[in-house]
């Protein structure tokens, strides 16, 4: 009795440990381990429920993955109808509690079931030959030195680098968000004049570092010329950006 | 039990033995089967030969399945080095496209051969290899884009994802798919994975689509297995399910199809299951599943759940005039609930849908009329393809076509009382109205695109049983050799017909630098940053007039709300009242301008949203600056794009 319902006992630790992870905020593999469980885990249980032990292991796994998909697009409606914000919280409450009821009635549906025909739940060892454990290795070791040159390699691509400048309105205010973003690649060394009816009114030297930002509200107003011309240093002769109410 | 394939039970053969029931079938032809029939690798029917078989077969083989999963292995490992050479600037040469093409022909052509072959190969490793080609694809997939979500679609998915993980409400607006929060599967199972563990989005976003994609693919081949009653014709059916164009590409991204395709598929085997098991407690279990599935996909997507809806319609009717009653009886309870579970998704959640779907469906009526009327089409033509790549699609075409015109005789003539058979034979000919779609109506390369990834389901059967008939018959029994490579030639050709004229075009199949009026290679960090700026500085929700490469970007990242049919905003030299008054009456907040369009045409054909014909000269630079006016702020600048606010910014 206690080996036929082992895989019960081994699910309830799962959602708890998976529940308990999250809840603390363990480091991100264990989480990542248990959380994948914590998903799966109803699954399992309620494939259990409804197929026989005749079902071939290959739907079985096909069903269980479909209903783990499942339980949280119907529970999170569910919730979502009761008025339940569909947060963390909600979230593990969902997955713990259909871990639990899955439990309590796949251990009903297991106690009213006939004990299996002899031989019936017999499973098929097949030992995998080591050269062919070898080539598989290998094949992952490919898969997993493909994506992590992927990775790299996408992170790292050059990109042509690029300055932003503004000046936007804030929300119908008489104040306006001037500000500088440097993506060059690079340190940059910018001057930013502010111009008030074609007259400089302020000026500011800037020395950025690469995604670094400056930025700070000023009065705005459309009833005269108000603009910022950015300059990038050596070269103050041409407006590097510029931006403005054009009035 | 005899099988097209020749085969009997399900059971693994020697060469000789399936070699004495090749010719067999070819004596009886195609014979019928009950509709009772068991689904393969049940146990009742597995002998303990078959259990133990796996090795003894493997040995006969001159590629292991092990091998060949290496050699998949390599293939991505190859493709992504053609990858690797188009970020570092190479993605127009020739030797790094010849390095794409050669790791995918180490994925697909020895899979395909040897799920092709005649050689004995288990039930076991024919999943095995499914398994990996399914994976190697899908890892090619996440490799172009490794580091984010790239491709439009995934885009505004990701933001509706990302307004429900901030809002915790899923039907939180969208504005660039306002039918998308309708449909929220995608984004509840999303977001449930991260919660649980903590991933970001990105990561568990591939992780859902990935275990749907597979799982869509394994329950095909089970269906296509199960309806055949013989592995290796649907393991056939699913190599030329291959063939899809869309498959590798839009059917494996994070877009709410892809989930919704494995909860019709689970629907599909447990109406199959409902039809033909002969237990009361076992079809009432299986009739649960099925309903869950209908629920699942009414929720996830709307066209699937309206495939799945017509498919099981089809079937219950084929059932009441060539198989049982009981049968039509049950799959019929099927399609009327998914009819009603349709029905009230769209009447109390989803109302929008039917707003969504309305220009579409005009356009095609449009298109409909205009081929009926004058005999031609009027639809206009986005198409760039190189030439290689369209005498590779006609010719798919052509093969696909006399194939299934071949499959659907073959289907006719030995399976006319089998149910599903016939379904699938009747399914396939939508074949045809895909073809008419593609040359006859606006939009329609994208259309039948979209529509080929339900129409080659049965189209793959009837054409598996096609190409099973051909290698079985008395013409080539002699020349089997050459007929099978023949065969397995033409499906794998099919497959890189898929690849080629599938997604990424062939003008982005590699990543790399920025292009004008593309897809993934338009949205780059500077997108990006500009299309988050947008969100931070001036709120979600406005309405931007913006070119087609900088629109996904606003749309996801920015949570904007772009509009469509802008061209005429960029495409005159002068401001003048009457188009100012024209995007006033649109709507239109803010016009982003995008320098580097005056630099290149787009290599889409179309430099705007919604533009249905193609840009052959470029866009002057005055049509963009012309902005540059009094009374216009212009509030963002970064050299290339710079942004203009021509009306009042959203409340």
């Amino acid at each position: 009795m206690i080996r036929k319902n082992l895989d019960l006992a081994i699910a309830g630790v799962i959602a708890a440990l998976g529940c308990a992870a999250a809840a603390v905020h363990a480091p991100t593999a264990v989480t990542i381990i248990l959380g994948v469980g914590l998903i799966a885990v109803p699954g399992y249980l309620w494939a259990e429920v409804l197929l026989t032990r005749r079902t071939p292991a290959f739907e079985r796994v096909m069903i269980g993955t479909g209903l783990a998909l499942m339980l949280p697009i119907f529970g999170g409606l569910v919730m979502y109808a009761a008025g339940i914000a569909l947060y963390r919280t909600a979230w593990l409450g969902l997955l713990a509690g259909g871990t639990v009821v899955g439990i309590v009635v796949l251990a009903i549906v297991r106690r009213k079931s006939a004990p299996a025909e002899p031989g019936t739940s017999a499973k098929t060892k097949t030992k995998l030959p080591v050269r062919h454990a070898l080539i598989y290795g290998a094949a992952a070791v490919f898969a997993v030195a493909t994506i992590v040159i992927a990775v790299i390699s996408s992170d790292n691509q050059s990109q042509p680098g690029y300055t932003q400048l503004w000046m936007a309105q804030v929300k119908n205010e008489a104040v306006a968000s001037l500000g500088v973003n440097n993506q060059q690649g690079g340190t940059v060394v910018y001057r930013l004049q502010l111009l008030k009816k074609g007259r400089v009114s302020a000026t500011w030297n800037l020395t950025l570092a690469n995604g670094q930002t400056w930025q700070r509200d000023i009065p705005y107003t459309s009833k005269y010329a108000l603009a910022a011309n950015l300059y990038r240093l050596p070269n103050l002769a041409d407006p590097y950006r510029t931006v403005g109410n054009n009035q | 039990m005899t099988s097209p394939d020749g085969e009997t039970d399900q059971t693994a053969e020697t060469a000789e033995a399936r070699e004495a029931s090749a010719r067999e079938a070819q004596t009886t032809e195609i014979a019928r089967v009950p509709e009772t029939a068991q689904t393969p690798e049940t146990p009742e029917t597995q002998t303990p030969e078959t259990r133990s078989g796996t090795t003894r077969e493997a040995k006969q083989s001159r590629l292991p399945v092990s091998v060949l999963t290496l050699l998949a292995a390599m293939g991505v490992f190859c493709a992504n080095a053609a990858f690797v050479a188009g970020r570092l600037g190479h993605a127009d040469s020739d030797w790094a496209n010849r390095a794409y093409w050669l790791g995918q022909a180490l994925i697909l052509i020895p899979i395909g051969i040897r799920l092709f072959s005649r050689r004995p190969l288990s039930k076991r490793d024919t999943i095995v290899l499914i398994v990996v080609l399914t994976v190697a694809e899908y890892l090619l997939k996440v490799c172009y884009s490794p580091s984010g979500f790239t491709f439009s679609d995934e885009l505004l998915q990701w933001r509706s994802t990302t307004n429900l993980l901030n809002t915790g409400d899923p039907f939180t607006a969208n504005f660039g798919i306002p039918v998308g929060p309708h449909y929220p599967g995608l984004q509840l199972a999303t977001v449930a994975l991260m919660d649980a563990t903590g991933l970001s989005l990105f990561s568990a976003g591939l992780i859902v689509v990935g275990v749907a994609h597979l799982l869509f693919i394994c329950v095909l081949y089970w269906v296509f297995t199960a309806v055949t009653r013989s592995h290796r014709v649907g393991a056939i059916a699913v190599l030329i399910y291959y063939t899809t164009p869309d498959l590798t590409s839009f059917n494996s991204m994070y877009v709410y199809e892809t989930l919704a395709l494995a909860f019709m598929g689970i629907t599909v085997l447990a109406a199959w299951k409902v039809a033909t098991l002969e237990s009361r407690g076992d079809r009432t279990r299986w009739f649960i599943i099925a309903v869950l599935g209908i629920l699942a996909t009414v929720i996830t997507h709307h066209v699937t759940s309206y495939v799945l809806t017509l498919t099981l319609m089809l079937v219950a009717v084929v059932c009441r005039f060539t198989g049982s009653r009981a049968a039509a009886r049950r799959i019929g309870a099927l399609a009327v609930i998914a009819l009603a579970a349709v029905a009230c998704w769209i009447a109390f959640v989803a109302p929008f849908t039917i707003t969504y779907f309305t220009p579409t469906v005009q356009g095609m009526v449009n298109g409909l009329n205009s081929l009926l009327g004058s005999g031609s089409s009027s639809a206009p033509s986005t198409s760039l393809s190189p030439l290689n790549d369209q005498l590779l699609e006609g010719l798919g075409i052509l093969a696909t076509t006399v194939l299934l015109v071949y499959g659907c005789w073959q289907v006719w003539r030995a399976y006319k009382s089998d149910s599903w058979i016939v379904a699938m034979m009747i399914g396939s000919l939508a074949w045809f109205a895909d073809l008419a779609i593609r040359v006859g109506f606006p939009d329609g390369q994208e259309l039948a695109g979209r529509s080929a990834t339900f129409v080659y389901i049965p189209v793959s059967v009837v054409t598996a049983v096609a190409l099973t008939k051909y290698v079985n018959s008395k013409i080539v029994r002699n020349w089997r050799a050459a007929a099978m490579t023949v065969g397995a030639i033409a499906v794998i050709t099919l497959q890189f017909d898929g690849l080629a004229n599938g997604w990424p075009p062939y003008w982005e199949r590699l990543p790399g630098p920025y292009q004008v009026g593309g897809v993934e290679r338009s949205t780059g960090p500077e997108e990006i940053a500009m299309a988050n700026w947008t969100l931070s500085k001036l709120g979600r929700g406005n309405k931007f007039a913006t070119d087609i490469g900088n629109y996904p970007s606003l749309a996801g990242y920015g949570y904007q709300n772009p509009l469509q049919n802008v061209a005429y905003v960029f495409q005159s030299p002068t401001l003048s009242p009457a188009l100012v008054l024209q995007y006033e009456q649109q709507g239109v907040q803010y016009v982003l301008a995008d320098n580097r369009l005056s630099q290149a045409l787009p290599v889409s054909g179309s430099y705007f949203p919604g533009e249905t014909t193609v840009d052959t000269q470029k866009l002057p630079l005055i049509d963009l600056t012309k902005f540059n006016a009094p009374g216009i702020p212009r509030v963002f600048d970064d050299g290339n794009i710079v942004i203009y606010q021509v009306q009042g910014p959203a409340s």
